[in-house]
């Protein structure tokens, strides 16, 4: 298990990028900080014996069954476009993902 | 009427038999809301004229001889993560400050079948993620027993709303202490049922395999009575289970004799304060007294308890708020020619708070690659140590008994340090991790700096097991009476 002091700046850069935040250089050292530590608490979880222990990803022992297979009518279109910050006619609108001419 | 001292029993009894309306109820309610609330800040909303509609409604129905349901008038809060078709949820979160409710949550709508009335919508840390609701984007919430103290979180309002009789009960949610630990700092009763029982249908989404809804009360028979109502599979969530309700109120009189009660021994610490290590003795001579069985046992994997959830609980959270990115719905950054990476970058990081962007770097850390192994999958290994280790002690215990919180409600500010804050969970945290049952009820009080703050003792119960759990609570409320106790 990695130490929490493998932990440098660059790295909670780079979580920061992979979360999509933006964060300010002063924000980046607070949060470098406030994680140090936490996984310097976490770090515990090093010392515990786990060989051939599954994993476990949910203790709800009974989930996950199939749906009935059966048509549910979906949220009306206009109360999904009125949620939405910026609309135009039926669709949601954002900004240009293709560069021009890379759809044709 | 007065508000003071009725239970959720007494008022839905009083409207169902006409001896009092829906309407007089709420509007009683409303009064002291008006009169309260501007010093206390437990509501985000106030839903007055649909709460009045609701009332009224159910009113002209029992006035034409309909049979009313089994919460008739009882005015009802609800943490603002939880959705009611067509009002605000905004989660304590600026990124749904103008929010609106697409759909209404299996919850409310099984509250609104049983004719309560949902009167309004309680502040909490955002995106639940707290335990101070200090984390609230919208303002922070004071407890009633002192003004200058926090009301535990992330359900503050909540609790703080029902211990102030604003509301005879309010919702809350669970992940990881947030509705126990309020419960205990406002000295009232809360209960996180096991995971699965209630539908999360319409419950945002902060760690699936934790989260839980359940209800803030004044004693365990009201929470036996909503939890009745709020229990039931729901083929909406996966995760909701198939078994009954529990029916916690036909054996509410059963007697308690040969009940078997264990006190982890690593839940007394010396680092509790010490009237909370006095009320759980305290408590325990009740239950001896009722003649249950009492004994000493050991949860070893208390201690990696805080660990394991900090790894769960944002792993899980920073991929569900990566949902929120400006553009189906909430905040979106007002940047006309920024590029799409831009625009949920700028939308995220002006829309979040500082809690709620700790949990997501942390979260994200722990799922990166080369990383994953060391942190995640471990965490999830230790999970089911935590898990193996409580089936092992409910086939030598019924339940479990111990504090809730290793002290009573701290001030404003006094845990700035996010890791001591996250320490107040040590005991409540292994049973969201492990999915089995839990509840605080008010076990006594202490003085702290002139200030009288109530302490809570915790409950837990195997997966299921809120009969027996609520049960017990209930005898020790008849044999006790610090659940009556007011601020």
């Amino acid at each position: 298990m990695p130490e929490h002091s493998d932990l440098d700046l660059q790295q909670v850069k780079h979580a920061a990028a992979l979360a999509r935040l933006n964060l300010t250089d002063e924000e980046l050292v607070a949060i470098h900080s406030d994680l140090a530590s936490i996984l310097t608490h976490i770090d515990q979880l090093a010392k515990v014996e786990v060989d051939g222990i599954e994993p476990m990803s949910s203790p709800h022992g009974h989930c996950s069954r199939l749906h009935d297979d059966e048509i549910e009518t979906p949220i009306p279109r206009q109360i999904v476009l009125d949620m939405a910050p910026a609309t135009e006619g039926p669709a949601i609108l954002v900004p240009k993902v293709l560069e021009d001419g890379a759809g044709s | 009427m007065s508000v003071e001292d009725k239970t959720v029993r007494s008022i839905a009894h009083a409207v169902q038999t006409g001896r009092t309306t829906a309407t007089a109820v709420l509007e009683a309610h409303l009064e002291r809301i008006e009169a309260r609330d501007s010093e206390l800040g437990c509501f985000q909303d106030v839903r007055a004229e649909t709460a009045r509609a609701m009332a009224r409604e159910l009113d002209e129905r029992i006035a034409k001889g309909a049979r009313p349901g089994p919460l008739a008038g009882v005015p009802i809060a609800i943490k603002d993560n939880i959705m009611v078709a067509g009002e605000p949820a905004t989660c304590g979160s600026k990124i749904l400050e103008h929010f609106i409710s697409p759909y209404e949550s299996t919850a409310t709508q099984r509250l609104r079948e049983a004719d309560a009335i949902l009167l309004g919508r309680t502040r909490c840390d955002e995106f639940a993620m707290g335990s101070s609701t200090e984390h609230c984007a919208f303002g922070p919430v004071r407890n009633p027993w002192d003004t200058d103290r926090v009301p535990g979180g992330s359900s503050g309002g909540s609790a703080a709303a029902v211990a102030a009789d604003l509301v005879p009960c309010a919702l809350g949610s669970d992940t990881g202490g947030s509705i126990r630990q309020p419960a205990a700092f406002c000295g009232i009763t809360g209960v996180k049922p096991t995971g699965g029982r209630v539908s999360r249908w319409g419950l945002v989404s902060f760690a699936p395999s934790m989260d839980q809804i359940g209800p803030f009360t004044r004693d365990a028979a009201d929470a036996a009575l909503v939890l009745n109502v709020l229990s039931g599979e729901d083929p909406r969530d996966d995760t909701s289970a198939a078994s009954p309700p529990p029916d916690c109120i036909k054996d509410d009189e059963a007697p308690l004799s040969g009940l078997r009660i264990g006190i982890p021994a690593e839940h007394i610490s010396d680092d509790n304060n010490p009237d909370v290590n006095a009320a759980v003795s305290q408590a325990a001579e009740v239950y001896a007294s009722l003649g249950c069985d009492v004994k000493s046992v050991n949860l070893s994997t208390t201690e990696l308890g805080i660990a394991c959830y900090y790894v769960l609980g944002p792993a899980e959270a920073s991929s569900n708020l990566a949902r929120f990115d400006g553009i189906r719905y909430g905040r979106r950054a007002d940047l006309p020619d920024a590029s799409l990476e831009a625009l949920y970058e700028a939308s995220r990081t002006e829309g979040l708070g500082a809690e709620a962007k700790r949990r997501i770097m942390l979260g994200t850390w722990v799922l990166s690659a080369g990383y994953y192994d060391a942190y995640y999958r471990r965490a999830l290994q230790v999970r089911r140590l935590i898990h193996d280790e409580y089936v092992r002690i409910f086939n030598e215990v019924d339940l479990l008994l111990g504090p809730t919180v290793p002290a009573p409600a701290f001030k404003f500010g006094s845990h700035a340090d996010p890791l001591s804050m996250y320490l107040c969970d040590t005991y409540t945290v292994t049973a969201n991790i492990a999915g089995i049952c839990g509840m605080s009820m008010p076990a006594g009080t202490t003085t702290v700096d002139g200030s009288t703050l109530p302490i809570g003792v915790q409950l837990q119960g195997p997966v299921l097991g809120e009969n027996k759990m609520l049960r017990a609570a209930h005898h020790f409320q008849k044999a006790t009476s610090y659940h009556e106790l007011r601020p």
